[in-house]
């Protein structure tokens, strides 16, 4: 039974919601259909699709999983929450985004995709699992990158049971999880990331919509009730000053913009991008289209959350401010169109992050390690099978929906950063970086994130680091622990066949197919 | 013997240097990236801490919006414009194909 919603400080009407039913059940067909055309229209149904999308996507495609996986629900609800909440200053963190998917794409996106091609790799981890010629080091790495990737997805799931919300009711939190997860799970279980690609374009097009209404809207909005922006915020700034001055400290701007500019650049759904093209011009196309698409969205989105503080400044969950614009501002069928764009964005990203999550558990850890003469066919399945388990678990935990999901998101973001981004990203580019320096970096830089997450309310904490974030820390600690160590550890260095096919022109081919002792050892007998 | 050891030693840390010119583009690259990204941080940065303070533009607007505000904002424009013409003008293109002669 529909009913008109108390959202605090504002109201969502019944024929708003009902547009934004329509519109809802009208993307999610449309997602779905997107997500089956794939199986129809010939794919072969090979692992290589299912975890890569073989690695011949069209650039449109590879852009979309690009901008798409990176926005999700802390792009499009969170961010203006935040900006609603400390006002412009926050603006300027969320531009900081833009530089992501240039640093991921100039900085490995050529080399990982000749790499792949040497050695026939089909997820990030086989790349890490070469690279370190170590089994221990990979199940050590992957084991902890995929569980801060199951804690996001988690915490993107409770946001977008949340914006459900607003569609059926307050009390509607389990069927909102119910669906936005069987969605999810339908149309990346039938054709994995070639599934994904085609809906992220759907979702991207849901997105960029989404964002020129709500700009529009808002800006309309304020013109007509104040005549200008300028004197929406002069007036309203004698109600809030710190709208429109800097509130935060120093330390703290520094780990925002490490966080949102090197952080965000070393999560493996950056990486799964760059296997899934395999010409530069692609990689080229998609860089261009992300940077504008990302700079469009995170402008529009961020700095209307700033400004619907001038509209609505009674609005008591700040994390409701683009919600509050959409329903309040639009008529019922556009908003149905941002609402779809704020499902999109969350989906896209969950899906992205479970599919890496899936590949790195089946394929380097089970293939890899466990049943090495798997075969192609099984192993799809098992793919399929760990897709669904594992966003069984990310369901599972989002079934107890917390206050401060984007806590989380940003904490195990953090996590996935130092457990993942650094020995990957040493990995790749520095010729030194040993199987020790990898592991002391995940293992070490957990633990001096988790101290100093654990110590961070505390005087002492506070008397020395003052409002710097725990990643901040956690990152340099493990970037510290892996040169130290990979220095200490020259002597352990991968044979020098395999460092061949990794940095040099002239490579065995033989030394490509090899990951471990048992390998090397075969090809040193041959 | 020892001689030997020596000898072959060295070759093998020559071998470890050695670079495919490709390759060696792309680390270019790669730095430029890291350069890039780790300047844009530290400008905006200090465009974030001494511009809303500065108090030549303290309440004053442009285009609707505080002075500081557009000029931290343009610290990412100029970057949006430098990544764009990067990437299209400089970026080489070369086959990325296992063992193929760039193009």
């Amino acid at each position: 039974m529909m009913r008109a919603i108390e959202m605090g400080g504002f109201s969502i009407d019944l024929s708003v919601q009902r547009g934004i039913l329509i519109v809802f059940v009208v993307y999610s067909v449309i997602i779905l259909i997107f997500g089956f055309w794939v199986k129809i229209s010939g794919g072969k149904g090979s692992v290589s699709d299912f975890l890569t999308g073989g690695g011949n996507l069209h650039f449109i495609e590879t852009s979309m999983i690009a901008a798409t996986s990176v926005m999700a629900g802390g792009t499009m609800i969170s961010a203006p929450g935040m900006c609603y909440r400390d006002g412009l200053g926050y603006v300027l963190i969320t531009f900081a985004y833009v530089v992501n998917s240039f640093l991921a794409l100039t900085c490995y996106g050529k080399r990982n995709v000749i790499i792949k091609n040497r050695i026939k790799a089909q997820s990030v981890s086989t790349l890490l699992r070469y690279r370190f010629q170590s089994r221990i080091t990979t199940i050590c790495i992957t084991g902890c990158t995929v569980i801060f990737l199951v804690l996001v997805a988690g915490a993107q799931l409770m946001l977008s049971a949340r914006i459900f919300n607003v569609i059926l009711g307050t009390d509607s939190y389990a069927i909102g999880l119910l669906i936005s997860t069987m969605v999810i799970l339908l149309y990346t279980i039938v054709g994995g990331v070639k599934s994904l690609s085609r809906v992220c374009v759907a979702q991207g097009a849901f997105m960029l919509f989404a964002v020129i209404f709500v700009g529009f809207s808002t800006f309309g909005k304020i013109q007509n009730e104040y005549g200008s922006m300028q004197t929406a915020l002069e007036l309203t700034s004698r109600l809030k000053p710190e709208l429109i001055t800097n509130i935060y400290k120093p330390e703290y701007i520094f780990s925002l913009l490490l966080a949102t500019t090197i952080g965000n650049a070393c999560h493996p759904t950056c990486t799964i991008v760059t296997m899934t093209y395999d010409k530069v011009k692609v990689m080229k196309r998609t860089l261009i289209i992300t940077i504008i698409f990302q700079a469009l969205v995170q402008l529009i989105m961020s700095t209307s959350g700033a400004l619907a503080y001038t509209l609505n400044p009674g609005i008591t969950i700040p994390d409701n401010a683009s919600i509050y614009l959409t329903t309040n501002l639009l008529p019922g069928w556009m908003a149905g169109i941002v609402i779809a764009g704020i499902f999109a964005a969350i989906q896209s990203s969950v899906a992205s992050f479970l599919i890496c999550t899936c590949g790195m558990l089946v394929q380097d850890v089970y293939k890899g390690c466990i049943n090495k003469k798997a075969t192609d066919k099984a192993v799809l399945w098992i793919n399929r099978g760990g897709f669904a388990i594992t966003i069984g678990l990310a369901f599972l935990y989002a079934l107890k929906p917390i206050p401060a999901a984007q806590a989380i998101i940003i904490l195990a973001g953090g996590g996935v950063a130092i457990s993942y981004g650094i020995p990957f990203i040493f990995g790749t580019l520095w010729r030194k970086a040993t199987a020790a320096g990898a592991m002391a970096s995940c293992l070490g830089g957990m633990a001096v994130y988790a101290f100093f997450q654990y110590n961070c309310q505390t005087d002492w904490y506070k008397n020395v680091f003052g409002e710097l974030q725990a990643t901040t820390l956690g990152m340099a600690g493990a970037v510290l622990l892996m040169i130290g160590v990979s220095l200490c550890t020259q002597k352990y260095k991968i044979p020098l066949g395999c460092y061949r096919v990794w940095f040099c022109k002239d490579y065995d081919e033989r030394y490509a197919q090899c990951f471990d002792k048992e390998d090397l050892a075969k090809i040193e007998e041959d | 013997m020892e001689n030997r050891e020596k000898k072959r030693d060295y070759q093998i840390t020559e071998l470890y240097e050695f670079e495919d010119r490709r390759l060696r583009r792309i680390d270019k690259e790669a730095r430029f990236a890291w350069y890039f990204v780790s300047g844009y941080t530290l400008c905006c940065f200090l465009a974030y801490l001494l511009l809303p303070s500065f108090e030549k533009i303290q309440g004053k607007y442009i285009l609707g919006m505080p002075v500081w505000f557009v000029l931290c904002s343009l610290v990412s424009a100029v970057a949006i414009v430098i990544m764009l013409i990067y990437t299209v003008k400089f970026s080489k293109c070369f086959s990325l194909e296992a063992k193929e002669e760039e193009v």
